[in-house]
């Protein structure tokens, strides 16, 4: 054992860390070992100066106050249940906030196929509300699906939709649409469409 | 909420101690005393019961000066370990005046707080901090190697260093006041020794 070793345990020695066995291999080899025994004094020496000196850091009056006034009192905005409380509603007002708007800015579509009766939308709509027909589409008809539960549907302003909103002479045919559904806004990119056998009229009651 | 003031309000002293000693002023001290109290609070659920309360705070003491105030600071006097044994290991009875005490203790009697104090600032950071927390606030080996994150043999060798480095920095300062005398001799020679004190 290099006297490293002892050096360091020396220090276990001094601050009474270690157990028996080594305490009592340790005396033994100070015992023999002068250079030690003087290290040892000095080391005992240092270690009592140091004990003097450890209470010599006043310790203001007012920390100790100061720190229990302010843990002591009931202070809401310091309770992590409340914190986690605020950080919740924070994300939902975030979420109310944003997450319309960036619907609106991206619609989500997803594919699939409606069956329903082609109509005139503003006639529709005009209907709905007790008005006569014609006053909504008075620039000009433009057709819709209207689907067995009475939801109306819009075609999307491409190519594709903007042919089947003018093509009157599908005016109350009975159609399968298929496409990209806006289920938010009843809207639809039209892919394909494909007239039924059955006329719907006796269903709708046109 | 009762738990935290009950465990550990009655530490802020012994927080305050430490943080004064890493910091060095009261105003730092101060601030890390809040600063460790406000997150031991926010994390008080993270401590386990059945270890040491008084480690753990440390450890969050010591952590928050290391991120802000260390690199402000210097790294200490880095001195050559070799070299300070040679130091150390020449003390002998002989180089003191004469006096019925033992040449240590005649020593350390003779140095003044801020002498200490001023030693203590000298030394490495990673010194300084194991000699604070082992011999300033009576922490175990143990103890000391959480707070400090090292093994405890890490926290041996740390310690024989720091201690080495303290005496020697000490003998230098009391040979400048006359303290000890400059003669140089092994500390084996008995006869020294005997001869100083008889």
């Amino acid at each position: 054992m290099d006297k490293t070793y002892w050096h360091e345990l020396h220090q276990a020695y001094l601050d009474d860390e270690l157990g028996p066995a080594d305490r009592k291999a340790f005396e033994q080899y100070m015992e023999a070992n002068p250079e030690m025994q003087m290290q040892h004094r000095w080391a005992v020496a240092l270690k009592k100066r140091l004990a003097a000196y450890r209470d010599s850091v006043p310790f203001p009056d007012q920390v100790e106050s100061r720190m229990a006034t302010r843990f002591s009192r009931s202070q809401p905005w310091f309770r992590p249940s409340w914190w986690l409380a605020a950080s919740m509603l924070a994300a939902l007002l975030v979420m109310a906030v944003f997450l319309p708007n960036r619907n609106q800015q991206m619609p989500t579509f997803e594919p699939g196929a409606l069956q329903g009766t082609l109509v005139c939308y503003g006639c529709e709509l005009a209907e709905r509300v007790g008005l006569q027909k014609g006053v909504i589409c008075a620039s000009g008809h433009e057709l819709a699906l209207l689907c067995p539960k009475g939801e109306l549907w819009r075609f999307a302003s491409d190519t594709q939709g903007v042919k089947l909103q003018t093509d009157l002479g599908m005016y109350q045919k009975r159609v399968e649409i298929s496409g990209l559904m806006h289920k938010g806004e009843h809207l639809i990119r039209v892919q394909s469409i494909s007239p039924l056998a059955e006329i719907a009229k006796a269903e709708f009651g046109f | 909420m009762k738990e935290f003031q009950d465990t550990v309000l009655p530490l802020t002293s012994r927080i305050y101690r430490f943080a004064y000693r890493l910091a060095q002023n009261e105003r730092d001290a101060e601030d890390l005393v809040q600063d460790t109290l406000l997150r031991a609070y926010t994390k008080f659920s993270q401590f386990q019961p059945g270890t040491s309360i008084l480690a753990w705070l440390l450890t969050i003491t010591r952590s928050i000066f290391i991120n802000r105030y260390r690199k402000q600071q210097r790294e200490g006097q880095q001195v050559r370990f070799e070299d300070m044994d040679i130091d150390i290991d020449r003390v002998s009875p002989a180089d003191f005046g004469k006096t019925d005490e033992d040449p240590e203790t005649y020593l350390f009697r003779n140095v003044m707080d801020a002498d200490l104090r001023d030693a203590l600032k000298r030394l490495p950071f990673h010194y300084l901090e194991v000699l604070i927390l082992v011999d300033l606030e009576d922490m175990s080996y143990r103890e000391t190697s959480e707070v400090m994150g090292i093994p405890t043999g890490t926290v041996m060798s740390r310690l024989h260093r720091a201690r080495k480095s303290l005496q020697a920095d000490l003998w230098e300062l009391g040979r400048k006041r006359g303290l000890v005398k400059n003669n140089i001799r092994t500390i084996g020679d008995k006869q020294g020794r005997e001869a100083n004190h008889g």
